[in-house]
């Protein structure tokens, strides 16, 4: 990441729009809308955080981005039609398949292309020692922590060095400290990759820590309420987590949080 | 130990160091300790006491009483009866074995291959279904006249044990087939998987579980359905499994005979059962919470 200038309340829109959002609606047919008149874009290379309270709307919105289900108004330009190959999905819960073993849980996506196990095998490697589970290549997920049986899914979502990673809350279910570690090891993950990343999450301050821009949400039905832009050049390690400038914007964010929701009541 | 595996790529600095306990987090449970393992003898050593226990009280019943043979036969010469009359038996046996297993072969095929269809269509589940819960609740016993009827002595018992057997395997297959983490067919449809890659990687491996449960109660009604239909068939079954050997020893009131067929019934019952928990062990050990021990 090069620095693009001091710390900046939103940042210069120079990046590449990759995946935009316009006016999208998804209404369920439970009556349920979940969200309505949303506008988005994702920027190439950028951290993008979705923050809101439970029930606004911001997983379903990641599920239209991966095409996992159909928006019911607006339009989505620029989703990858490619699914796997192209974009990486990590879930709330780890999702393996608790008969295969790390190495097979991981090899997944590539085997669903056709790719045998001996010719992926370099690449599930590469993904499992980024996530530093090289060691547990035979393992299977019972015999993992919760926190490893995440890194297991950041690892087969990562094997196919895919330009968009998704993440739906992945981290919510860990206790602070694994989180903490996740949290640097994605930010590793994600400098030494440079993809996108799309962050679903209700933790102010997850998303401040790892974001280059943060969309605030508000539900009922959801859309965008604010947009906070974070200077990708603050040095995200421990000195941050306990900076002035982190507690501005986490202060400054939570002070948008609670706006959106009041807005609702 | 893996704390000194560390990934390549924390030495140029890139990547944070391995998870903190980087070992699997096997829950240190409580310690072997002597009352552990009187637990561990316990499981066998309590059924066998008991089992033994009864079996004495059964031979003093008839010592103190002196009851005749054809009464009750005491367990020492139902032993030594099933040794005279072993060639006969054995036979009987052979016959029964071979019936129950080709019903569960043949229940495994049909509930199978059924259960896969009704994962594949919706309309053909909701058309078929109810009638093979009819099946099903019809007990066999009632069934099986009317199979004799019908066919040959030996294909009607075969087919009473299939019916029974065959409804297990594929109510739990079915069961199976639909129980699949959404998330994973999530991922999968994402992953542009084809039907055929979802059905053999994803939901044949999910069911894998229910369908050996299906298996194992299959396996006992597999004999049940057996032995009940052959027992209808009564002297006209001239197949001659275990069950006509109990018929027939029941009309020359010869009950030492009665008793060690009955005895070898109930051991082939064990067999199966502990051949097929064997195979479920076998098949789950590595990763189904029910197969594996907690330690």
């Amino acid at each position: 990441m090069s620095a693009d200038g001091p710390a900046q309340a939103t940042m210069a829109p120079a990046r590449e729009v990759v995946l935009r959002l316009d006016g999208v609606a998804k209404a369920f047919p439970n009556g349920v809308t979940a969200l309505d008149g949303l506008d988005m874009e994702v920027r190439a290379g950028e951290f993008l955080s979705l923050l809101g309270p439970s029930g606004c709307g911001k997983s379903t919105a990641l599920r239209l981005i991966a095409g996992l289900s159909e928006p019911t108004g607006g339009r989505i330009e620029g989703r990858p039609a490619g699914g796997a190959p192209s974009i990486g999905f990590v879930f709330q819960e780890p999702t393996l398949m608790p008969w295969a073993t790390v190495f097979g849980n991981v090899h997944l996506p590539l085997r669903l292309q056709g790719i045998g196990r001996r010719q992926a095998e370099a690449a599930i490697m590469e993904a499992l020692e980024m996530v530093g589970l090289g060691a547990f290549r035979d393992a299977y997920p019972r015999e993992l922590s919760g926190g490893m049986k995440m890194r297991v899914s950041i690892a087969r979502a990562l094997v196919t060095k895919p330009a968009l990673l998704l993440m739906d809350e992945p981290f919510a279910a860990l206790d602070e400290i694994t989180r903490f570690k996740l949290n640097n090891d994605l930010l590793a993950v994600w400098r030494q990759l440079k993809c996108t990343v799309v962050f679903v999450t209700h933790s102010v301050f997850e998303s401040v820590f790892l974001s280059t821009r943060i969309l605030v949400f508000r539900a009922r039905p959801g859309r965008v309420a604010a947009e906070i832009g974070i200077d990708p050049a603050l040095p995200r390690d421990e000195a941050f987590r306990t900076s002035a400038d982190y507690a501005a914007l986490c202060r400054q964010t939570s002070q948008a949080l609670a706006a959106a929701m009041g807005e609702r009541l | 130990m893996a704390e000194r595996l560390l990934p390549d790529g924390a030495s140029e600095g890139l990547i944070a160091p391995p998870p903190f306990p980087a070992k699997p987090d096997t829950a240190p449970g409580p310690a072997p300790g002597p009352a552990r393992t009187w637990l561990a003898h316990g499981r066998w050593l309590l059924p066998v006491a008991v089992l033994a226990l009864a079996v004495l009280g059964w031979d003093l019943v008839v010592r103190l009483n002196a009851l005749p043979p054809y009464i009750l036969p005491g367990p020492g010469l139902v032993v030594s009866t099933l040794i005279k009359d072993w060639a006969v038996l054995s036979g009987s046996l052979l016959v029964t074995l071979r019936i129950t297993a080709l019903a569960l072969a043949t229940a495994v095929i049909g509930g199978g291959v059924l259960a896969l269809v009704f994962a594949a269509s919706r309309l053909v589940e909701l058309s078929l279904f109810p009638i093979a819960v009819i099946l099903q609740v019809t007990p066999v016993v009632a069934i099986a006249p009317l199979m004799l009827i019908y066919l040959e002595p030996g294909t009607a018992v075969l087919t009473c044990a299939f019916i029974v057997a065959f409804f297990p395997i594929l109510s739990n297959t079915a069961l199976g087939l639909n129980s699949v983490d959404p998330n994973l067919q999530d991922l999968f449809a994402l992953s542009g998987a084809s039907r055929w890659q979802s059905l053999i990687l994803l939901r044949l491996p999910a069911a894998l579980p229910y369908f050996l449960g299906g298996l194992r109660i299959a396996g006992g009604l597999a004999l049940i359905g057996a032995i009940v239909a052959e027992i209808a068939a009564g002297s006209a079954g001239q197949g001659s499994g275990l069950a006509f050997r109990v018929v027939e020893s029941g009309y020359r009131l010869n009950i030492p005979r009665m008793f060690a067929a009955l005895l070898l019934i109930s051991l082939t019952g064990i067999l199966i059962h502990t051949v097929l928990s064997l195979v479920s062990w076998l098949a789950l050990r590595r990763w189904h919470d029910s197969a594996v021990t907690r330690q």
